[in-house]
């Protein structure tokens, strides 16, 4: 085996992690500076992100420098993690995403924040409609594994390869009005199997 | 007031997992501001981006990365190759004035050295926005109050984000913080509202296409968005 298979595999062994685990290593990360716990989430993540960036169409010569930028930005960023608003791999999702946008589409992510002076605040959320985001992170993940194949393989082309409704369309062979359809569906799908509240008992 | 009129999911996805063009992504981060129940479908969305990249395939890599990275742990942030722009004000100059606009359309401003055009003479004006090369256009589109754009379709989509005033055609109506969206299978005239002018960001696939018969004003419209 070449060692960077050999790494892969052991990598891949050891570096699943649910989001309660991510959201507790997280956590040390914020709140000690752990490194051990910091390596943990980088084994996780960096060769996933490294996955999606390609799959976006990433210059393979150009997406490792990315990750490491990724990955030194989840570290810098740690005490602002907010486990409020967010699930560990959410957070690190944006961040992929604004710099991919950064680096390789070469832009800036349009600013949409709060200090805006056109901002509409929404309305103070009632406390006990806010729920837990790590439990929201792993509802999520149950339902896209609940998904019919057909839509979830729609969901993940969509985010993880980056294509437009339309270039999926022509992929499939199908009409554009099929794949929107199909989103919908999958979108609310979702939202179904995500809103079912937690059987009694569950743990938080 | 919140909108009554929302982006519709599929460009609201396209924008949570960034592969949204430029014009789009401006657009639709600037009714994000004006919109909660819309940020409330993005943070989902978002959420579920996090679900595909836990779920993504693992990609092999360098015996070396991982160990650089930890090497590199107290350098702290890699900057942003194109970070925020600084709103020095000067959007202001261009935009009609009084008229509060979410940022991402005052930071695409700041990048333009566009000036008003007119398309037709005391009636409808529009200023071009900096997209990426072959990318769909944006702009910001002011039409006079009581003005009504003759009945056309469109070829691909049309995205309107009506920023101050309002206009309805045949079936709604639509204010700020209102988005429309149109294709082929649209077609339609627009009345502008009297009492003040109308300021819309649009996106424009590929141009309108009269319906009926060819006015002036249509041909003018036509030749210019």
């Amino acid at each position: 085996m070449t060692s960077s298979f050999a790494l892969a595999l052991s990598g891949i062994v050891r570096s699943m992690l649910v989001p309660e685990q991510q959201a507790a290593l997280m956590a040390r990360v914020a709140e000690q500076g752990d490194r051990a716990a910091f390596s943990d989430l980088l084994h996780h993540f960096a060769p996933r992100v490294k996955g999606f960036l390609l799959g976006k169409g990433a210059d393979p010569s150009q997406v490792d420098e990315v990750v490491q930028e990724v990955m030194l930005t989840v570290w810098s960023r740690a005490a602002r993690y907010d486990a409020a608003r967010a699930g560990v791999s959410t957070w690190v999702f944006t961040i992929a995403r604004n710099r991919w946008i950064d680096r390789i589409r070469k832009e800036r992510r349009p600013t949409v924040e709060a200090n805006d002076s056109a901002w509409v605040p929404s309305a103070p959320e009632a406390p006990d409609e806010a729920l837990s985001t790590q439990r929201d992170q792993q509802k999520v993940a149950q339902a896209m594994a609940a998904l019919p194949e057909a839509q979830r393989s729609i969901i993940r082309r969509a985010y993880f390869m980056g294509h437009s409704q339309r270039v999926i369309a022509e992929d499939l062979g199908v009409p554009i009005g099929t794949v929107k359809s199909r989103v919908r569906l999958a979108l609310g799908h979702l939202r179904t199997l995500i809103d079912e509240p937690d059987p009694i008992g569950a743990s938080s | 007031m919140t909108p009554r009129h929302h982006l519709p999911d599929d460009l609201l996805m396209a924008h949570a997992s960034g592969v949204a063009s430029r014009g789009v992504d401006v657009l639709v981060a600037a009714h994000l501001v004006l919109c909660p129940g819309c940020r409330g479908r993005v943070t989902e969305l978002e959420a579920l981006g996090g679900a595909v990249l836990d779920d993504a395939p693992p990609a092999a890599l360098d015996s070396g990365l991982l160990d650089g990275i930890m090497g590199r742990l107290d350098e702290g942030e890699p900057p942003l190759t194109h970070p925020p722009a600084t709103d020095d004000g000067r959007a202001d100059a261009v935009l009609p004035s009084g008229l509060v606009l979410p940022r991402p359309i005052r930071d695409l401003v700041l990048e333009t050295d566009a000036a008003w055009k007119t398309v037709v003479p005391g009636f409808l004006h529009q200023l071009p926005l900096p997209v990426q090369v072959g990318e769909m256009p944006l702009r910001l589109i002011r039409l006079r109050s009581g003005f009504v754009v003759p009945n056309h379709t469109h070829r691909g989509i049309e995205i309107n984000l009506v920023l101050s005033g309002g206009y309805h055609d045949e079936d709604q109506e639509f204010e700020r913080g209102d988005v429309q969206v149109s294709d082929e299978e649209v077609t339609h005239s627009l009345q502008i509202d009297p009492g003040e002018d109308c300021v819309l960001l649009a996106v424009n696939e590929a141009g309108l296409v009269p319906v009926g018969f060819m006015s002036k004003v249509a041909r003018l419209i036509t030749g210019n968005i």
